[in-house]
């Protein structure tokens, strides 16, 4: 499983949830993080758009988006959105 | 014979008993100092004749002082025992208690009251005593607006009101985000420099721009609700606007995410281009001029975002019987607890180099509190303007 985490330099919401990105990454060594910048990354997240709210977190399965969440999440509710995603 | 005399003595006296007694009324003195020519003076000459044919208890002594220099001179005399100086037209004296400006609605109750104070109570004459019409009293019986607030004491109310709605919706207004955005990307950017010095000013020049901008359109706007406010659909009209401010502000709390809304991409990259020329500009004066045309340009469009709340404050400093600094230090005070979040936000990302955000339910929430302040506010403009004048009597 891959996750991106696409955040912005002029988010607010996106420096609030640095701290608890960080904390979460670290539960999960198995699963390959990438974080990409909406402005500075767009070749990178072109086709993943559009992107209404930040940060966005994509999870991949075999390349392929199976989970899309928005906003701002405890480190708790992240873990219980993977956990539903692992399932999908 | 006399014992017919004293019957009829007694008879006088027992008839007249029974006569309805006209207490003697308290006659009020109401001094109007006028301008010739000046609409709002007729207005509430206007008004004061309506009172004086309702009322044969109240004296008004009228006295034009825009031409008659004796009247002029007489204006001096009193404004300096007076304990506010009478310095524009209309101004009406009652007692000690000045009251300046005609605001239909608004100033006509606060005549009201102030001459049922003046007869219920023994009130200082201080033009009568001048004139010589009225006794001179030691009376300091003033309209009491003192309260007692536990751990200060007493405090006179007006002097606390004020700069606590100041703070407050000062404070509000400046969790609204609309610009904050810009400020959060330009400091991201400022990491970028070397001299630490560099990223201080600019970053220092971007708020003080912001600030300036904020301090200038509420001026501009004070100075259009001076002139036009006492019109009553003017009033109406802003009271409208608040309802409007109010509904936007309270769709925005029902309907944004927690998160950051992703706006117009070519703006963004627009000021994110001038951004990245303002960092790498050569010469430092233009990286400052720079700055200060970014700050202008950004909060001149995200202004309207949040144009209810300075537009509402303003409109009740107009209501309310201010000197020219009064107003200019309430604004400042608006304007410094507006700026307060983006300087606590700047200083402690330049002194720890880094950058930590606040969740977007403080702004979130900012949104509902000032939607409805609003709509408060915007009640209160049209059913009950007297009560934003702070006179709590």
């Amino acid at each position: 499983m891959k996750i991106m985490i696409v955040s912005a330099l002029w988010c607010q919401s996106c420096l609030y949830m640095r701290k608890h990105f960080k904390t979460w990454m670290s539960f999960h060594p198995e699963i390959e993080f990438v974080q990409a910048d909406l402005d500075l990354d767009e070749k990178l997240i072109d086709s993943l758009g559009p992107f209404k709210v930040l940060p966005t977190v994509l999870l991949f399965r075999d390349d392929q988006v199976i989970d899309r969440w928005v906003g701002e999440h405890s480190v708790e509710e992240l873990e219980n959105l993977l956990a539903h995603a692992q399932t999908l | 014979m006399r014992k017919l005399y004293n019957f009829i003595l007694v008879l006088a006296f027992v008839l007249t008993a029974f006569l309805p007694t006209q207490a003697q009324e308290k006659e009020v003195h109401l001094y109007f100092f006028h301008a010739q020519g000046c609409l709002t003076c007729a207005a509430e000459e206007a008004f004061l004749e309506s009172l004086l044919e309702a009322d044969d208890t109240l004296i008004l002594h009228s006295y034009e002082i825009a031409f008659d220099q004796e009247n002029q001179a007489f204006v001096k005399e009193v404004s300096e025992l007076l304990p506010t100086k009478i310095t524009s037209t209309p101004s009406l004296v009652i007692g000690q208690e000045v009251i300046v400006g005609f605001i239909e609605g608004v100033t006509d109750e606060a005549i009201k009251d102030q001459i049922e104070f003046a007869k219920n109570n023994v009130i200082k004459d201080v033009i009568g005593e001048i004139l010589g019409i009225v006794d001179v009293t030691d009376a300091q019986v003033t309209k009491n607006t003192v309260v007692n607030v536990p751990f200060f004491g007493k405090v006179e109310a007006k002097s606390i009101s004020l700069p606590i709605f100041a703070i407050l919706l000062g404070g509000i207004d400046g969790f609204n985000p609309c610009a904050m955005w810009v400020l959060i990307l330009l400091i991201s950017m400022l990491f970028h420099l070397e001299e630490a010095w560099k990223k201080w000013l600019l970053g220092a020049v971007f708020l003080l721009t912001t600030a300036i901008m904020y301090l200038f359109f509420m001026v501009s706007w004070l100075n259009i609700t001076l002139i036009f406010g006492s019109i009553t659909w003017i009033r109406l009209l802003i009271a409208l606007i608040a309802f409007a401010g109010a509904a936007f502000n309270i769709h925005r709390y029902l309907t944004t995410k927690p998160g950051c809304e992703v706006m117009d991409d070519h703006k963004r990259k627009k000021i994110s281009v001038r951004i990245r020329q303002i960092i790498s500009e050569p010469m430092f004066a233009l990286a400052i001029f720079g700055t200060m045309v970014l700050a202008i340009s950004v909060n001149l469009v995200e202004m309207i975002c949040s144009a209810g709340l300075p537009v509402l404050f303003t409109q009740v400093l107009s209501l309310n019987d201010l000197s020219s600094f009064e107003y200019g230090a309430y604004m400042l005070l608006y304007v410094g607890f507006f700026i307060l979040d983006d300087v606590l936000i700047f200083v402690l990302a330049m002194k720890s180099s880094e950058l930590s955000g606040m969740s977007s339910k403080y702004a979130r929430t900012a949104h509902l509190v000032g939607g409805i302040i609003m709509v408060l506010l915007g009640i209160l403009m049209i059913l009950k303007p007297e009560w934003l004048m702070f006179n709590f009597s």
